[in-house]
């Protein structure tokens, strides 16, 4: 018998010992390991229309967006130098929301500065998949016609030649224009590709912005921030932001995909302030999700 | 580690099947309340569970747990527990257990943890005592979870019908340890 409770009694401790020892929880574990969200941004981003072009026309091309476009086949030419003959293919990107930026991704940003944009368009013209330039002192007409921010101090700004996260560089030439036309920007364009209307914004001091999140790849982390009094999207790099106004009322959303290829999220509204550190929180979402709370913006 | 939790649910319900196939009638049978501590996390919840005796030796325990919004983890449970008992003519019982149960982690969608899931299948062994006889019944159990590497503790107490006065046949071996 009193082997019997000695048994007992040992399986007793063992049994409180184990559970004793579990001193942390396999929940607590934070080592989330964070990917890009490429294959979230090919999925939705805004498509690339196709136009093809067989006669002259009387009217603009129209987007989907309601974005207008002026061309004929006078001013284009081949890369060489040969002269366009119908048909021809347009195609077109309109980005208008922030939604669609982030989408992209793309920015707003023209060389580390923050700007206020009016949206962006990318039009690009091609002959027989050869892609057109324009003819020296040559533009086309456009109008964006859903256009953010009204204002006559814009300009045009182009971008770079590749396909998401572009540079915006104010036109120089003296061809580029845009003026206000009712409640659309008319513009003409020297230079075909990555095309915005925008102004570069002015304000008082301005502070780097970093971000800190826990788990490891947090580079793979995509940190955009969205100005809410003004159309501007800023697409953050390695977690620390360009110079941003202090004193802005903005929204933060940062995403990443973990190795289990579960979205991640953090979504926040905030302040900006001198020297300003944001922790992100990245929450598990769906995504839906991830698409609700970007067409939210 | 899935699919040692696997074999395990398999086999427990192999014995569950086996216990309860056995059992002619169920002897007697209560439900309980009890309080939780899962003092890895730490955090704090309720349980309510059928006892259900089949012999003198198994107890079948279907429960329902919850951890509410207050704890870190917000927690739901649904399982079932096969006792052993080990001293089943003594004043106290003193049981082995094995559980299996649904798990539902309400707000897993809070965790950075690469496990974070909603819908989650755990298994639990542990050991327990109870009163033996009455129909007021205490209990203990302390239990460690195999998925999450959680200890827990929980006290509560079991109402067993129709058996308000009824005498326990004690077995000479043990009244002269208990009594």
């Amino acid at each position: 018998m009193k082997k019997f409770i000695q048994k007992i009694l040992g399986l007793v401790l063992a049994i409180s010992a184990l559970t004793m020892v579990s001193c942390e929880s396999a929940r607590d574990d934070e080592d989330a390991e964070y990917s890009s969200m490429d294959e979230f941004y090919t999925k939705h981003r805004q498509e690339e229309q196709e136009f093809i072009i067989d006669s002259a026309g009387t009217g603009p091309i129209i987007g989907k967006q309601g974005t207008q476009i002026l061309v004929d086949t006078s001013i284009f030419m081949l890369p060489g130098g040969g002269d366009l003959t119908f048909p021809f293919t347009l195609k077109l990107i309109e980005l208008y929301p922030e939604s669609d930026f982030i989408e992209f991704p793309m920015s707003t940003v023209s060389n580390s500065t923050v700007t206020e944009a009016a949206g962006a368009i990318r039009v690009r013209a091609y002959k027989n998949n050869v892609e057109l330039v324009l003819k020296p002192g040559k533009v086309y007409g456009a109008a964006m016609t859903n256009a953010n921010n009204l204002k006559n101090t814009m300009a045009i700004f182009y971008g770079e030649n590749k396909d998401t996260d572009v540079n915006w560089t104010p036109a120089t030439d003296q061809l580029s224009t845009v003026v206000i036309s009712g409640n659309t920007y008319a513009m003409a364009m020297s230079q075909m590709g990555w095309a915005t209307c925008a102004k570069t914004h002015t304000g008082g001091a301005t502070t780097i912005v970093t971000f800190k999140a826990k788990g490891s790849g947090t580079d793979k982390i995509d940190v955009f921030i969205i100005a809410k009094d003004y159309f501007s999207v800023v697409k953050v790099k390695s977690l620390q932001s360009i110079q941003i106004p202090t004193g802005e009322n903005v929204t933060v959303v940062a995403m990443a995909m973990d190795q289990n290829k579960k979205y991640r999220l953090h979504y926040s509204s905030e302040i900006i302030t001198s020297g300003k550190t944001i922790d992100l929180d990245m929450k598990i979402v769906t995504e839906q999700e991830v698409l609700d709370k970007l067409a939210a913006l | 580690m899935k699919k040692n939790i696997q074999k395990l649910i398999l086999l427990f319900c192999f014995v569950l099947i086996t216990q309860v196939s056995k059992a002619q009638v169920i002897q007697e049978w209560g439900v309980g309340v009890g309080a939780i501590c899962n003092f890895t996390v730490p955090s704090f919840g309720g349980e309510v569970r059928g006892l259900f005796i089949l012999n003198d030796r198994f107890t079948l325990a279907p429960q329902l747990q919850y951890y509410p919004s207050f704890n870190r983890f917000v927690d739901f449970y649904a399982g079932m527990s096969l006792h052993f008992n080990f001293t089943p003519s003594a004043r106290w019982g003193l049981y082995a257990l094995a559980h299996a149960s649904y798990h539902d982690w309400i707000n897993y969608y809070d965790s950075y943890s690469i496990l974070a899931k909603q819908h989650n299948w755990n298994a639990e062994p542990g050991i327990g005592i109870i009163r033996n006889y009455g129909c007021l019944r205490p209990y203990a159990e302390a239990r460690y979870n195999i998925k999450w590497n959680e200890g827990n503790l929980r006290v509560g107490l079991a109402f067993f019908f129709g058996s308000c006065g009824r005498k326990h046949e004690y077995c000479p071996a043990y009244t002269y340890n208990y009594n």
